[in-house]
């Protein structure tokens, strides 16, 4: 490698164009909040509303070529485009959840809040069309820090702090791992662009069994590993989840989660591709205690907001199964799974910001007793989110499982399908447990929902109908997401 | 194909759906107007069901109304639905039973009257669909779809152990059929193996040739979830306690049409794609069945509570329906059928039945009744027809099936067919005993003194089944003609696929033995058993 | 040519409807209506057997036979049946005394019920229900027909004998009917399915008779046996022979026309109808056959013992039938079908007429049933008593009377036939002897000495109406002449009766195996050769005077013992008291049942309710969401909250992580 040579690198500022409109809108929110008293109206959630709105119509405009620009620094894949749509359509719907959100606290209608947010997102697209390992851990870092400041927002809140702390520490702690792995990998590679590492480690299968790769490997799965929530790496998600505002923790369990996955994807299947056959028994290890330990700590919960974290860790334990499976079933299904996961875990979360009040949330699950029957819309849309994460038909939640278990029997895993399916019953206990509360139960107590506003309204129907959608119909998105597996190798 | 140039089946299909938006738009305070709704809406969707009756053609065993439209095309999925003889009566059976359980819920639901007619309708979408898809997805999905309802059913207008007998419920369904799911796609893939073609569509995958090994294990998970479904001894505990606590109407449509699902993916399903296996399943299958005959009916003498003991009768009756089934010939298979229809009515009928009775003391103890035949005689009347068709009286519905798979399970196995027979005799000693207690005897219980007898409403919702019961009764022609082509179809095709089966299974042996024999000689590396190509 | 014979069984049928649906309303409306349409109903069904039936005679006795199809009943595949009628002899010959007693029955009905508020229609719904079961068992030109009114039958009887379902003595009778009769009927379907299949071996998939019969030569020895004995199995519990005959007794409950219509005339005798229908099976299977005459033999003692010591008037007319249907089954079993089906003639005119003057005693009585609470109703019910008394005759044997020329028959083919046996004579003798005893006995105690009621029940005592008591007298003079019809060669007679039947009985295995050449042979030679034997005129005679001798002797000890020396009794029960008291509990035989077959049964019953299902499978399934559920309560402690914890659990993980990958480089 010519080192001396200099490269003038290939500016392709169209190529970054949603990250772009994303950054601007977030400074213009800061701006706005520092120069605007009136703190009141949802002024502000509107205007990063009209931001990731631009910007989810410039990623799905920007045309189908793909794009390696920045030295490499970027691609802009198809890939890419749909981590990228994932991430708008989190977004928006977080903002939407946020604009309700605001009346039980009012900390987070602030111009810092948004922009924070729309720097996550930001981070998260980047994650998804990073080239570089230097470019992953600098998109991670953005989309964390903002995190670990929006999970301590509410100020006031004891919990909230305390999540954002430990969230803050462990994450740390781990991106400290991350790192040193890429080094351990530029190390055994001499290079940190994916696509080359990957071109490198294909020329010289020596490398590949190096200790120094491995190790590097190692470290970066913990990485990864822990953003994703998998086990053992997983033990910081409950008392996040819980701690964080409501409108926080649904962007943390969906956005950061398909962010970390559109990473480890590129990361482990472009770069590291020729260790598949090595990472396999490992991974397949993991998936399956990933999804046990998630499903079965679940049903023990009462507080909804930790069992919907766990429900998080199984999750990824299912995702992971297809990244056990590979190939370009297994990729497509995941995109898929991350897609309608966003859509019923946020649809879940908008319904549990509904049910507060001021300074204070009834998370616990005895708290949604006879709610079904109170509010029929609000537990119907809740009762398909649940049956979705359960992997009931017709929903986002049965075909992103049907496709995953379909890859993963395709690659010839059919024990860990097997498991998986045994795990998915499992799940269905604690999830209908939600279901019987609300309508199985005499209300113990009088709780009143927050009245919803359009915003909220908008992001339950949009999450519900597209939970729905890709349930009845999911053609359409299953197509899209397999045009989109093919990475630049 | 579809001889109505209009898509028919969807329409019938989807009809309760739309019946169900329709009544969600209704003002939840109108509560008679809901039932109305929710009653024209199944009456319409009985009527609409009908031209799929008078137009479908018996002599010939294809499906018939067929639809097939791409779904998801990628992977090879279609939206394909039919009917043939073995699925039509079931529609019809479901169509029908649908009103007569709205109407059987009109006083007895007044607690989320609109949720309840909602989940009813949707229910009956979910069955029916289930019942017309040929698409192994499409039937999946109908089929889990089918928990929904039953389990709100269930769980909100159900008894005090609702919320266990729910959970129970959909649990041990869902457990089931998880399996079966991964077989489906397992049956996919192999299929795309062979034949390069990614399809779900059950029709093409009948022709597949699965290895005996794998056949094996595929199998095996459609059994589980079928006979979870039927259920079968030992699989059947969650039966009593989710017809116990369920409503009325639930436990109507449960034991009419929810139950039947298991025998039909039975027929539809598991014996055609998976020939060989179910041969070897065969006798464990028929043993299984004689004993829950049996045990069924033992159980169900012993019951302090009607709902209870219906519940267990309906273990019984469905071991006939399974042993039928499973002796393979016309009788056998055209009697099943037939049993499965006529328990749809006589243990509907019966539910009906126990539930005017709850309504009226809020007890289902046997102990508590006695000598109701006094105050409500025509409750009475209608009760003993009915118990007299439940243990197959000749005359009634229940004696045609059960004769018929009499016949069938003797010429294949005389041994469980004889003590098949003598389920007959616990039959009438349940029935009898139960009916005794509750109807006859000394009215020596100040409670039932003054109960009223059953309205008109209770009337019209009970006169469909009974005149049933004796037109099937007297004559079964009218519905077995339907299913004829089929089944003999369906026999000739198991019989020419097993046969295919078993002379490749003895072709694989000896092979496999040559191999044996030719690596025991020359120490030569081991030639590959025609299993693993 | 009678095409029209579906209307027998219709006619009763649309009384059903009428009466089933409207009835209510029309006996609001007019009582009169009610009864008018039943007996209506089945008086036209007599009326067209009437008609059928003598045209029929008109024929060539070869010719009497027709089969009528009206529509295919269950089928599939190789199974077809059919609702489908035969006349023939042996069909009409049932039909003609079946509707005829059975119209009877139905007018002495409208003077019984008449008290019954309310639930009058449904009575004669019931009644009628049960003439159209019984005439499409009667009719039915297969077994799967046969069975339609076998199980039918079974079905009104349950029905009518908890007809007063309000006393539990009532109802828990009429289940006990139905699910004795239920047992016999497994054995009945066994031995249909048994033949159908067998049969079915060889081609012929078929229930008709006319088409079974003829190729039974197909069926191997064994099989024959089988079915013969699977078939008389079912005969046990519907004709109320040992081991199944336990219900018939009990069944008294039910009102008495009820008793004389079903449970004495009728009903009961249809297991000797299908036992003489399937005659040709029977006389292929030498086994079988002595089985059933052994059987009925032993039942006729056995019930006629019972009936000694019985005071329920109802009860000794009860076991008196099961004695007499042993009769018939003794002469069936030693291959005199004639003869059996003789007796079940001129029995069903001297039972039913004996019920029914025990229903017009007990009317007369304001429902008292024990007989030791009455006694000298000969004068204020004379027409009862003198009914009553020539039916006694009749049953007792005294020569003239019905009884005497079927009875007497039986008996002498019991010991002449060469499937017969002196044994055989003897109990039946014996059994005859008690007879006499018993049934005068009850005309003693009921008609004789003075009346022992409680004063207001002797004011009411009356003769019945003339609904009641016309046809009492009919069947009187029925029960005379009955016998009349078969009168034996040996007493100058030509036995007409024998020739009637001749076209079904004579179809003996002979003429089948003339059809069938080359079919197991050793049956025909084995059947020639007992038919050589031929025992003397003398012999008749002289048994004959035996038995009526017998029957003399038995009257005459009732008549010491109930009418001379009344302590006489009560002394003997003392002194033979465990036999008194053995006899007068029924010889425990139900006890007997419940401790080994009921209580057993409810035991194993609870234990899989209890024990297998609700501990081992329902333990099993809530056990493993109990696992679930504990190893989730465990693994929840894992979760501290100590952020230095999930540091260690990062740590961990990465260490196992590395271990691995070095491990896969060291492997």
């Amino acid at each position: 490698m010519d080192m001396l040579e200099f490269v003038v690198p290939e500016l392709d500022f169209r190529a970054i164009l949603p990250q772009i409109i994303l950054a601007i809108t977030a400074l213009t929110v800061l701006l706005t909040g520092v120069f605007s008293r009136e703190k009141k109206g949802p002024a502000i959630g509107f205007l990063s509303l009209a931001g990731v709105a631009l910007s989810f119509s410039a990623v799905v405009f920007s045309g189908s070529q793909t794009v390696s620009s920045f030295s490499g620094m970027l691609t802009n894949d198809s890939f890419a485009r749909f981590i990228s749509m994932i991430v708008c359509v989190v977004a928006l719907l977080t903002i939407l959840i946020s604009i309700n959100y605001r009346k039980i606290s009012p900390a987070i209608n602030s111009g810092e809040y948004y922009c924070l947010l729309l720097f996550a997102a930001l981070g998260m697209m980047f994650m998804g069309s990073a080239g570089n390992l230097l470019m992953v851990f600098v998109a991670l870092e953005t989309m964390s820090i903002s995190i670990y400041a929006l999970a301590g927002f509410q100020k006031q809140r004891e919990k909230s702090i305390e999540s954002a702390l430990k969230y803050f520490l462990l994450g740390a702690f781990a991106s400290g791992f991350l790192l040193y792995g890429f080094a351990l990998v530029y190390g055994a590679t001499g290079t940190m662009d994916i696509v080359k590492i990957g071109r490198f480690l294909n020329d010289h299968p020596l490398v590949v069994h190096s200790p120094l790769l491995l190790g590097g490997v190692a470290l970066m799965t913990v990485g990864f590993g822990f953003k994703v929530a998998m086990f053992p790496f997983h033990m910081w998600t409950p008392d996040v989840y819980e701690g964080a505002p409501t409108s926080v923790t649904a962007f943390m369990a969906t956005g950061v989660k398909a962010a970390a996955f559109a990473a480890l994807i590129r990361v482990f299947y472009v770069a590291l591709g020729s260790l598949q056959v090595d990472m396999t028994q490992i991974m397949w290890v993991i998936a399956l205690l990933t999804m046990t330990v998630g499903n079965v700590v679940a049903i023990a919960q009462s507080n909804i907001k930790r069992m919907l974290a766990y429900s998080s860790i199984a999750h990824a334990g299912y995702l992971l199964v297809g990244f056990v499976a590979g190939g370009e079933l297994a990729i497509s299904g995941m995109l898929f799974y991350l897609l309608g996961y966003a859509f019923m875990n946020l649809g879940a979360f908008g319904v549990i910001a509904l049910l507060a009040k001021k300074d204070g949330e009834y998370t616990e699950l005895s708290d949604f007793a006879g709610l079904g029957f109170k509010y029929p819309a609000m537990g119907l849309v809740m009762a398909v989110f649940m049956f979705s994460m359960a992997g009931i038909p017709p929903t986002a939640g049965f075909m992103g499982k049907f496709y995953i278990f379909t890859a993963a029997i395709n690659s010839g895993f059919i024990w860990l399908a097997i498991f998986g399916v045994i795990n998915s019953v499992i799940s269905i206990y604690y999830y209908l447990r939600v279901i019987v509360t609300m309508y199985f139960k005499e209300p113990e107590q009088d709780i009143v929902m927050l009245t919803p506003t359009g915003a909220i309204i908008l992001a339950l129907v949009i999450a519900a109908a597209g939970v729905l959608f890709m349930g009845i119909l999911p053609s359409s998105v299953l197509d899209i997401a397999r045009n989109s597996t093919t990475l630049i190798m | 194909m579809n001889q109505l140039d209009f898509p028919i089946i969807s329409l019938v299909t989807f009809f309760p759906l739309v019946g169900a938006i329709t009544v969600m738009l209704i003002s939840k305070e109108r509560k008679d107007a809901l039932r109305t709704a929710a009653l024209v809406v199944s009456l319409i969707e009985f009527i609409i069901s009908l031209p799929v009756l008078i137009y479908f053609k018996s002599g010939t065993h294809g499906m018939q109304f067929v639809e097939n439209v791409p779904w998801v095309k990628s992977l090879g999925i279609s939206y394909f639905m039919g009917i043939d003889g073995i699925s039509l009566w079931i529609v019809i059976l479901t169509t029908f039973l649908t009103p007569v359980c709205i109407l059987s819920s009109w006083n007895y639901i007044q607690k989320w009257v609109k949720e309840y007619m909602v989940c009813m309708l949707l229910l009956e979408t979910a069955m029916l669909g289930a019942l017309v898809s040929l698409d192994l997805v499409l039937f999946y999905v109908f089929w889990e779809l089918m928990l929904i309802p039953m389990y709100m059913l269930i769980g909100v207008w159900g008894g005090p152990r609702r919320i266990y007998a729910a959970l129970k419920f959909f649990l041990y369904t869902a457990a089931g059929s998880v399996f079966m799911l991964l077989a489906i796609i397992f049956l996919y893939y192999y299929n795309h193996k062979v034949t390069g073609v990614y399809t779900f569509n059950l029709l093409e995958l009948y022709n597949l040739n699965i290895p005996v090994s794998v056949q094996f294990w595929l199998c095996v998970a459609f059994f589980l979830s079928f006979a979870i479904k039927v259920p079968m001894f030992p699989l059947h505990t969650w039966l009593p306690d989710a017809h116990v606590e369920a409503p009325t109407a639930g436990s109507v449509i449960l034991a009419g049409v929810l139950l039947k699902m298991g025998t039909y993916g039975f027929l539809r399903f598991a014996i055609p794609l998976f020939p060989y296996a179910t041969h070897q399943f065969t006798p464990v299958i028929a043993a299984l069945s004689v004993i829950g005959i049996i045990y069924g009916a033992m159980v169900a003498m012993v019951q302090p509570d009607i709902k209870k003991l219906v519940a267990y009768s309906s273990v019984s009756h469905l071991g006939y329906v399974m042993l039928g089934i499973f002796a393979f010939n016309i009788q056998g298979i055209e009697g099943g059928l037939y049993q499965m229809l006529n328990h749809g009515i006589s243990t509907g009928a019966l539910f009906l039945l126990v539930g005017m009775l709850y309504e009226r003391r809020h007890t289902r103890l046997i102990k508590d009744f006695g000598g109701i035949a006094k105050v409500m005689p025509v409750f009475a009347t209608f009760f003993m027809i009915i118990t007299l068709s439940s243990v197959a009286v000749p005359g009634t519905n229940g004696f045609v099936g059960e004769f018929m798979i009499l016949v069938g399970a003797f010429r294949s196995y005389p041994v469980f067919a004889v003590i098949a027979v003598s389920g007959a005799i616990l039959g009438a000693m349940y029935m009898l005993w139960m009916y005794q207690r509750v109807m006859f005897c000394p009215l020596d219980k100040p409670e039932n003194q003054k109960l009223k007898d059953i309205n008109a409403r209770e009337i019209i919702t009970l006169l469909p089944l009974v005149i049933l019961v004796f037109v099937m009764g007297f004559f079964p022609g009218l519905f077995l003609r339907k299913m004829d082509a089929t089944v003999e179809h369906f026999l000739e095709n198991y019989n020419k696929r097993y046969e295919m089966y078993a002379q490749q299974e003895t072709a694989e042996q000896l092979e496999a033995k040559i191999a044996a024999v030719v690596s025991e000689r020359s120490e030569a590396p081991r030639l590959q058993g025609g299993a693993s190509r | 040519m009678f095409d029209y014979v579906w209307l027998i069984p219709v006619f009763p049928a649309i009384g059903v409807l009428i009466n089933g649906f409207l009835g209510k309303r029309i006996e609001k409306f007019n009582k009169s209506i009610v009864h008018w349409v039943a007996c209506g109903a089945v008086g036209l069904s007599f009326l067209v057997t009437c008609i059928i039936f003598f045209q029929m005679l008109g024929l060539e006795p070869e010719h009497r036979f027709y089969e009528f199809t009206c529509f295919n009943w269950i089928s599939g595949g190789v199974l077809q049946t059919y609702v489908a009628y035969q006349i023939d002899p042996l069909s009409m010959l049932m039909c003609m005394f079946v509707t005829g007693v059975g119209f009877l029955i139905h007018v002495y009905s409208i003077g019984y019920m008449a008290h019954d508020e309310g639930r009058y229609y449904r009575f004669f719904t019931y009644l009628n229900l049960f003439m159209f079961s019984m005439i499409n068992l009667i009719l039915a030109n297969n077994f799967l027909l046969m069975f339609l009114g076998w199980e039918g039958v079974g079905m009104c009887s349950y029905l009518l004998i908890g007809f007063w379902f309000s006393e539990e003595a009532n109802a828990v009778a009429g289940k006990k009917a139905f699910i004795t009769n239920r047992v016999g009927d497994f054995f009945f379907i066994v031995g249909m399915l048994v033949l159908f299949c067998g049969l079915g071996e060889h081609g012929v998939w078929s229930f008709q008779f006319s088409r079974v019969f003829p190729n039974v030569h197909l069926l191997s020895p064994n099989t024959v046996t089988l079915v013969c004995l699977l078939f008389f199995a079912g005969c046990t519990a519907k004709s109320a022979q040992i081991p199944l005959y336990i219900w018939l007794p009990d069944a008294m409950a039910g009102p008495t026309p009820v008793s004389a219509l079903i449970h004495a005339a009728t009903m009961v005798t249809s297991g000797v109808y299908m036992v003489a229908r399937s005659n040709i099976l029977y006389s292929l299977s030498p086994f079988a056959m002595g089985v059933v005459a052994v059987v009925g033999a032993l039942t006729a003692l056995f019930a006629a013992s019972i009936g000694l010591a019985q005071n329920d008037i109802k009860k000794v007319l009860a076991y008196s039938t099961v004695s007499q249907l042993g009769y018939m089954f003794l002469g069936l079993g030693v291959g005199a079908y004639a003869a059996g089906m003789f007796h079940v003639l001129t029995h069903s005119f001297f039972k039913a007429l004996l019920f029914m003057g025990a229903g017009s005693v007990i009317h007369a009585m304001s429902g008292e049933q024990d007989m030791r609470l009455m006694g000298g109703l000969r004068k204020k019910t004379p027409i009862t008593f003198i009914t009553m008394f020539i039916a006694t005759l009749a049953i007792a044997g005294i020569p003239g009377l019905s009884g005497f020329f079927s009875k007497d028959e039986i008996l002498w083919q019991a010991y002449s036939s060469p499937h017969g046996h002196f044994l055989l004579w003897l109990t039946g003798a014996v059994a005859a002897g008690m007879t006499a005893f018993y049934m005068f006995r009850l005309i003693f105690m009921t008609f004789y000495n003075e009346n022992r009621a409680p004063e207001d029940v002797q004011h009411h005592i009356h003769e019945s109406p003339k609904a009641m008591t016309v046809p009492l007298m009919v069947l009187a003079v029925l029960s005379v002449i009955g016998g009349y019809l078969g009168v034996p060669h040996a007493l100058g007679g030509s036995n007409r009766f024998h020739k009637f039947l001749d076209p079904v009985m004579g179809m003996g295995p002979d003429k089948i195996f003339q059809k069938a050449a080359g079919g197991s042979l050793h049956h025909v030679a084995e059947g020639s050769h007992v038919a050589a034997h031929h025992p003397s005129l003398f012999m008749e005679y002289l048994l004959m005077a035996v038995s009526v001798a017998i029957a003399l002797i038995g009257i005459y000890i009732a008549y010491v013992m109930y009418v001379k020396k009344r302590d006489l009794p009560e002394k003997l029960a003392e002194k033979f008291r465990l036999l008194h008291r053995m006899l007068f509990n029924k010889w425990y035989v139900d006890e007997l049942y419940t401790l080994v077959i009921i209580r057993p049964f409810h035991g194993i019953s609870n234990f899989f309710w209890k024990i297998i299902d609700v501990i081992m499978i329902d333990g099993m399934v809530n056990g493993v969401a109990r696992v679930v559920g504990w190893g989730s309560s465990v693994l929840r402690l894992i979760q501290s909250g100590y952020v230095q914890c999930y540091a260690v659990s990062i740590i961990f993980g990465t260490v196992a992580l590395l271990v691995y990958y070095f491990l896969k480089i060291a492997g």
